[in-house]
């Protein structure tokens, strides 16, 4: 309680989670908030909210999550809960192709619409379905529907190339086992730049000063927010 | 005319009058009781339909023989004032949009309805015949009924009722006649079964007309939960025999269909028998129970049915079996979707499994996916579908939702790009900023717009969070006002909360308040035992408030009093539609300006290309300038080198002859003396010759004297030889 041992620095981070429907961000979100996984979960309205501390060794993040709703029509809500966010997941189905698709088009839409400095992971759920992860593989239960064995239909290397030219994070998880779900979250916290953080935030401070950001207009293509330091000339 | 192109302007309620029949309507009315449509001619429901004439104009206190001794005079209006059309003009002021609407009469519709209210009609004296009899107190009411020449058969009826006067065990209990009777707040008011019975047998519109504030008033306080499902579906005008055969035919598609084939060729027998029992089902759940009765009930012949479900089911056939292959894929997956977000967590769910319901659930999912493909399935929507399976049978509660979707407008709020549900969004947004500034500047400051926490009670019709007791009454004032009033309940849970949320200043505790815990502060903390009665079997999702009993009463009230005029809505629709058009502007010129931003960029990369060669060109010609310069003085050096050598060469040159000069003299001289040696030389080898020729010719000579004398010696010696001889 004294002043060598004085509370972290704390601060909060607005995330939030994309993807197509029933790829498990829902379940991501519960598993990293409650330690807990429900096979039969009701499916996400709009969006759910939910907050969740994450200890890092020099400070704590406190994480803001907002769950969206995964099918196509609920698109045209999606930036109201991308705006200001400073981390997203962008989860697929490891044993869906058509979700890393959409994963792609989620990623392109966020470098293209939302705040620059984002931190984008992208994850690839329910690895307890393949054979080859350590998350699982025995697990009879079926209640995917999906084959037994071996369902995995994204290969690893295929994601991350993906991944690391798009310069994004990368896990595959388990919501069910809860393999590498903490990891993820821990890694975005340690990946928020320091300088994007805003520690003892006033009321609604880091939103008003969001809402004058969010009329920047970006009008520059992924590749050149990238690109933007790089030539001088 | 002008009225009915105002009415037009505005979203037709599904028993909107069309205007020339309210003509049409108010001469019969004066008349003596208009008989119903000769086809609604049951057995003992045969008198002619009671309430509204006899409402009107038989005594000034025919009212009595609605309101049971106990209602409190002071709820009670003036009887003057009822009777008057004026009072329906009065109401106007205090619900315009159900005034308007009410205006018209939808002839056309109330005649093509009549088989199927008939069947509702029967339902209803059933439900009223077993309510009044369970109802302590309600003798009095029937006595009134009697002396005032209404439902004479109905109240003969009553001892013969085949019905079990016991409590139905299987309906879902709140929703039917189970545990609970009644209006919520029964005990203070009790139920006006006259005008629901004038609802059920004349339709909403005309009772609208004739006590449009009784019939408000007795909407907000409830629907009985004995007779909710037959009112929402007279509100909603929804029953309708072909669409529910439309339905079985949607629900059984891509299922066992070679043995349904093979059941209709041998007489239809499973379809009937579903159609039996679905139109017999007095009760407001489960149809199978209330079989046994089905003998007593006018229901609409099964064998129609059944043919023209063969006939339409026929008619598809071909053009199924051509897409059959890639509609039964769809198929598959459409029902693996429905089937996962039939999940078990909320009470709802959990209820709705616990009483069979979830393949109900699953049937109107799939059922309406495929009815209308513009919307297919959505997200939520089972949550919307379940609270009507709690009051009546599937097929019904599949018809209720196309009305929901279709004529109340939800359909708009979940076809691609969700306008309808942007629309809510903001006029919910705009009605916060003049009702409650205050708290709307404290959201808005926070970044939290109505998009965050409201969508999913537009889209659910607040079921997807909210207790159920709640839902219900949600629920009948929508069907009974029209989708706007859900801003209403919107707008009234959030005033009920403005201090609650003023108080809370961190965006994340108000968030999870505001999706969470709204509907809290209508938690009765001494619920009185009849609202217990009603109210004991579930609530919200979360399990901590499971057992709560919610005022509900006290949030429609609320919700009523949140005065929200149509053509505000308009105006703010008109805003949205405006706002909504230039940011798709906005986004054009953006997306053009994207465009040309993104060719002047590939202009200044290749123009920043071309500067590159152009500079590498330029490095390259100065290097060889240098090299030039260099090699220049270089070559400088080199000539000045030379011409020194040059100067140097002239001078040689020009010494050279004098030298070359000297030097021939020298070797002429030397020659010439060489030349005199040799000259004498060659004089004394000529005198030497001369001499040895001399000596030669001497010795010739000799030779010549020795050869004549070597003759002569010959000769003597050949003569010496001769004479040897
Ligand atoms: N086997 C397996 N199933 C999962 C996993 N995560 C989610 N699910 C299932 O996938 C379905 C959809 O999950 P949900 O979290 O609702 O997905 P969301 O629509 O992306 O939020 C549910 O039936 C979950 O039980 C996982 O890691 N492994
Ligand atoms: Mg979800």
């Amino acid at each position: 309680m004294a002043d060598s041992n004085a509370p972290k620095p704390s601060s909060s981070v607005k995330l939030v989670l994309l993807g197509e429907a029933a790829v498990g961000k829902s379940s991501l979100v519960l598993r990293f908030v409650n330690n807990d996984f429900q096979e039969n979960k009701e499916p996400t309205i709009g969006a759910a909210f939910l907050t969740q501390k994450c200890n890092l060794p020099t400070r704590t993040i406190k994480f803001e999550i907002w769950d969206t709703a995964g099918q196509e029509r609920f698109a045209s809500l999606a930036p109201m809960y991308y705006r200001n966010a400073q981390a997203a997941l962008v989860v697929y189905d490891l044993t869906k192709p058509t979700s890393l698709i959409k994963a792609k088009h989620w990623v392109a839409e966020l470098q293209r619409q939302a705040s620059p400095g984002i931190v984008i992971a992208l994850v690839g759920n329910k690895l307890d379905l393949t054979n080859t992860g350590p998350g699982g593989g025995g697990d009879a239960d079926g209640a995917g529907a999906e084959d037994s064995g071996d369902a995995r239909k994204v290969t690893t290397e295929e994601a991350k190339t993906y991944a690391e030219e798009e310069g994004l994070l990368f896990y595959e998880t388990s919501a069910k086992t809860g393999y590498n779900v903490t990891e993820v979250f821990t890694a975005i916290a340690n990946a928020i730049p320091e300088t994007s953080l805003k520690t003892a935030r006033g009321p609604g401070a880091s939103h008003a000063g969001g809402r004058a950001e969010e009329q920047r207009v970006n009008l520059n293509g992924p590749r050149d927010s990238n690109a933007k330091e790089a030539c001088a000339c | 005319m002008s009225l009915s192109s105002l009415a037009s302007a505005l979203p037709p309620m599904p028993w909107s009058p069309s205007a020339n029949d309210s003509r049409s309507r108010s001469s019969t009315d004066t008349a003596v009781a208009a008989p119903p449509p000769p086809a609604s001619a049951p057995a003992p429901a045969a008198a002619p339909p009671p309430a509204s004439t006899g409402r009107k104009f038989n005594s000034p206190f025919s009212w009595l023989s609605r309101s049971s001794s106990k209602e409190p005079p002071a709820v009670q209006p003036a009887p003057s004032a009822r009777r008057n059309t004026a009072s329906s003009v009065a109401t106007l002021a205090s619900n315009p949009e159900m005034m308007l609407s009410k205006l018209e009469e939808d002839k056309e519709g109330e005649g093509r309805e009549n088989g199927s209210r008939k069947s509702l009609k029967d339902r209803f004296k059933q439900l009223r015949l077993m309510e009044e009899a369970t109802s302590p107190g309600e003798n009095d009411k029937t006595g009134a009924a009697l002396t005032n020449g209404e439902d004479v058969s109905l109240a003969v009826q009553h001892p013969v009722s085949p019905l079990p006067p016991t409590p139905d065990k299987n309906m879902a209990p709140g929703t039917a006649s189970g545990v609970t009777a009644g209006p919520s707040s029964f005990v203070d008011h009790p139920v006006d079964w006259d005008l629901w019975q004038a609802v059920v047998y004349e339709g909403p519109a005309a009772v609208a007309r004739s006590s449009a504030e009784e019939l408000n008033k007795a909407i907000a306080t409830g629907i009985p939960h004995a007779i909710r499902g037959v009112i929402w579906q007279v509100l909603a005008q929804s029953k309708d025999e072909e669409l529910e055969a439309k339905y079985r035919e949607l629900v059984a598609r891509g299922t066992d269909k070679e043995k349904k084939d093979k059941d209709r060729q041998s007489s239809g027998t499973t379809i009937s028998a579903t159609i039996n029992g679905s139109a017999n089902g007095s009760g407001s759940s489960a149809s199978s129970v209330h079989s046994e009765n089905s003998g007593s009930n006018g229901s609409p012949s099964p064998v129609d049915d059944s043919a023209s479900a063969r006939k339409t089911q026929a008619a598809t056939a071909a053009e199924r079996l051509k897409k059959e292959k890639e509609e039964s894929a769809m198929l598959v997956k459409l029902e693996k979707a429905i089937r996962r977000d039939l999940g078990a967590r909320t009470s709802f769910s959990k209820y709705a499994a616990a009483q069979g319901l979830q393949e109900s659930l699953f049937g109107v999912c799939k059922a309406y996916a495929l009815f209308d493909e513009g919307v297919g399935y959505a997200q939520g929507m089972n949550f919307l579908v379940m609270p009507l399976l709690f009051n009546m049978p599937e097929e019904e509660a599949f018809c209720l939702l196309v009305k929901l979707m279709k004529e109340y407008r939800l359909r708009d709020l979940f076809i691609q790009d969700m306008p309808g549900l942007h629309l809510h969004l903001y006029q919910f947004e705009r009605l916060l900023e003049d009702l409650e500034p205050a708290l709307y500047c404290h959201l808005r400051r926070r970044g939290i717009s109505p998009h965050l926490y409201a969508t999913q009670w537009f889209l659910t019709l607040f079921a997807y969070r909210f207790p159920l007791q709640l839902v219900l009454r949600i629920y009948d004032l929508i069907l009974s006002e029209g989708l706007s009033a859900i801003l209403k309940f919107g707008v009234a849970l959030m005033q009920k909360n403005v201090a609650a949320l003023l108080a809370i200043t961190d965006m994340a505790q108000l968030t999870s308040f505001l999706n969470n815990r709204l509907f809290d502060v209508y938690i009765d903390a001494s619920p009185s035992s009849s609202s217990i009665l009603e109210n004991g079997f579930f609530g919200s999702s979360s399990s901590s408030i499971d057992k709560e009993v919610y005022r509900a009463d006290q949030m429609v009230r609320d919700a009523c009093e949140v005065k929200i005029t149509p053509e505000l809505l308009k105006v703010y629709e008109d805003e949205w539609r405006e706002k909504t058009t230039a940011e798709k502007e906005r986004e054009a010129e953006l997306e053009a300006l994207r465009a040309s931003n993104a060719s002047l960029t590939a202009r200044v990369r290749k123009l920043e290309e071309q500067l590159q060669e152009v500079d590498a060109e330029q490095a390259s010609l100065a290097t060889q300038l240098v090299h030039t310069k260099v090699e220049n003085d270089e070559l400088r050096d080199e000539n000045e080198g030379l011409k020194i050598q040059v100067q140097e060469l002239r001078i040689v040159i020009e010494k050279q002859p004098a030298e070359i000069e000297a030097a021939w003299q020298l070797e002429r001289d030397d020659l010439m003396k060489r030349n005199g040696k040799v000259h004498e030389e060659n004089q004394r080898l000529e005198k030497e010759l001369a001499e040895l020729e001399e000596e030669l010719v001497q010795t010739k000579m000799q030779y010549a004297e020795i050869n004549s004398q070597h003759e002569t010696l010959t000769r003597k010696w050949t003569d010496l030889k001769r004479q040897f001889q």
